[in-house]
């Protein structure tokens, strides 16, 4: 499960990180050249989407997520292992519940026709892709707590 | 009644906090709740997604994974080495020079990297090893390297200009430019710190003088020719206009990908983890700014910063002094919360009140993100310590921190350079921007 998302993470966020790349370094290019391409703002803020809703369950699958420790490393064992379970336990809940609300703005974004104003790129897959990104974040928290991974350094 | 509220609200985000809950939950959590208990429970949920895919879609955000990018591959491609050895061709030869060589290295790759802490890593694994073989003492070299690294987010880029321009509403480019005389500034600090450590106790700058590599001045020197040149791309670039921040972002991530390539130092496998950690970083810091950016319409409807604005204000009829309160409560926060963190907490709170208080909001910018690098260095939460503990774990970290304690005191030094004289910040935006 955790290869299976970190494949789709890395496919889906590191594609658009280098499109994100290519994108902007074409744009500023013509612009220089008196032909700035239409609609290169809209299409970075797309693909800013797709990096975003790859990085974040990333991240948490990775053990990144910041938080302090120093507090509950001092408490007894038990009441230690209860307080993170108890954060874990609302930090799924905060991210599906999040989730389930992109789902409604999805929604919303479709039946309003919501769109970026140049380019009419629908905003409704993208509130529904942020949606399974959320809601593979808050799976991200539970296979983080099962399965911690210890953080190996890679520069 | 709403403000006491709203100190409420923030009593249980720290509570949270420190209950080892993510910050970004933390505060997603807290600002959804308290939101719906001043308006209304859909209202409240409804702002929180229009929150979220707003910041998702910020376009001048999309300088986060661009740079990030261009760290990673900076450190994928080993320009660090090039950068070290420059510096080491330069001034390695006197005494206490590879501590010196270290710290033009790490402003060097601050240039390339936003993160402190891949500043400190990086150029501690070139750096500490040559140190130790030279009989440098421990203290200095780690604490060098620690120090060294907290230019990674006063030099542009700098991932704590971003967060603080999307939080405040302010340029990015500006902040960027803010930082340039500052960071300079501080590495100019840091090498008199260096020396004045090396006069006093000259053992501790190594047996001897270290002779000049093998390899030629010239040769060395040629092969940290591309980082200038990406640098001068995209610092250069957004300074004259060419570039706006993304696209110098994107402009400057090309580049090292090409230098990368060029010298085979990345293949198929090395561009998947380069890209990998790209998402795992871009993603923690958007986890923060979706909280921050959910916590801080709570904030302003409890009516929280007007009333410590005018509580802090009431406090003393000089605003310096007031900013020195607000600068000392930041360097203790700084001891025991995450850098970022703590911006991202208390600038909807602080903000206020600073600009009430007639300060320029990019100075303060620069100020806020200095103080901050202290706690980079700072017991008991000094990132930067622990990652230097990595690369030298032959070093009690109790000797790490009294390593850096000079260092802390150059950073102490700069602050109050900056109170003094704000134009060191704002020389370049203004004359920049106007």
């Amino acid at each position: 499960m955790r290869s299976l998302l970190t494949l789709a993470a890395i496919g889906f966020g590191g594609t658009s990180v280098v499109l994100l790349m290519v994108v902007s370094v074409v744009d500023s290019a013509s612009r220089a050249i008196g032909s700035p391409i239409l609609g290169a703002k809209e299409v970075s803020e797309a693909l800013l989407v797709l990096c975003v809703g790859a990085a974040v369950p990333m991240s948490i699958l990775g053990g990144r997520s910041v938080t302090i420790d120093g507090l509950v490393a001092q408490f007894p064992t038990r009441v230690g292992v209860a307080v993170t379970w108890a954060g874990v336990a609302l930090s799924v809940l905060a991210i599906a519940v999040l989730a389930w609300r992109l789902v409604g703005a999805s929604g919303d974004a479709r039946d309003f026709q919501e769109a970026s104003p140049l380019l009419q790129i629908p905003y409704a897959p993208l509130y529904l892709y942020l949606s399974c990104a959320h809601a593979m974040a808050a799976v991200a928290f539970l296979i983080h707590a099962f399965f911690p991974v210890a953080k190996v350094e890679e520069h | 009644m709403e403000h006491a509220f709203g100190l409420l609200g923030f009593a249980v985000l720290l509570t949270l906090i420190f209950l080892r809950v993510p910050v970004g939950i933390s505060m997603l959590v807290v600002g959804v709740v308290g939101t719906a208990q001043l308006t209304s429970l859909n209202g409240a949920l409804n702002s929180m997604t229009g929150q979220v895919f707003a910041i998702t879609t910020t376009y001048s955000l999309s300088v986060l994974p661009l740079f990030i990018f261009m760290g990673n591959l900076a450190t994928k491609a080993r320009l660090s080495r090039d950068l070290y050895d420059a510096a080491f061709v330069l001034i390695g030869h006197v005494r206490g020079g590879l501590a010196s060589a270290t710290v033009v290295g790490c402003a060097g790759f601050a240039a390339l990297s936003g993160s402190s802490i891949a500043s400190a890593s990086t150029m501690g694994r070139v750096s500490y090893p040559e140190m130790k073989r030279r009989d440098y003492d421990a203290g200095l070299a780690t604490g060098t390297i620690a120090a060294g690294g907290t230019l990674g987010i006063l030099l542009p880029p700098s991932t704590g200009f971003v967060l603080y321009a999307i939080l405040t509403e302010e340029s990015i480019g500006r902040l960027f430019m803010a930082g340039i005389m500052p960071g300079l500034l501080l590495t100019g600090l840091f090498l008199l710190t260096i020396s004045i450590l090396v006069w006093l106790a000259p053992e501790k700058g190594g047996g001897a003088a270290v002779a000049e590599p093998d390899t030629s001045k010239r040769a060395v020197l040629m092969g940290a020719f591309p980082i200038a040149g990406i640098i001068l791309c995209t610092i250069g670039g957004i300074y004259i206009g060419f570039f706006t921040p993304v696209e110098a972002a994107g402009a400057g991530a090309a580049l090292t990908l090409l230098v990368a390539l060029l010298r085979r130092q990345l293949d198929w496998r090395g561009l998947v983890e380069v890209l990998s950690d790209t998402l795992e970083t871009t993603g923690l810091c958007f986890l923060i700014l979706i909280g921050a950016m959910v916590f801080a319409p709570f904030v302003a409807l409890s009516g929280l910063p007007a009333t410590v604005a005018e509580t802090v204000t009431g406090l003393s009829s000089n605003p310096y002094l007031v900013m020195i309160a607000i600068l000392l409560t930041y360097a203790v926060l700084g001891m025991v919360i995450e850098g970022l963190s703590l911006m991202v907490i208390t600038l909807p709170i602080i903000f206020p009140v600073v600009i009430g208080l007639g300060f320029d909001p990019i100075w303060f910018g620069v100020i806020m993100v200095l103080v901050l690098e202290m706690g980079l260095i700072s017991p008991p939460v000094g990132v930067n310590c622990f990652v230097v503990k990595s690369v030298a774990p032959d070093v009690p970290l109790g000797q790490i921190f009294r390593g850096v304690l000079p260092f802390w005191a150059a950073m102490g030094c700069c602050i109050a350079l900056l109170l003094v004289f704000p134009q060191i910040a704002l020389i370049i935006p203004n004359a920049m921007f106007g």
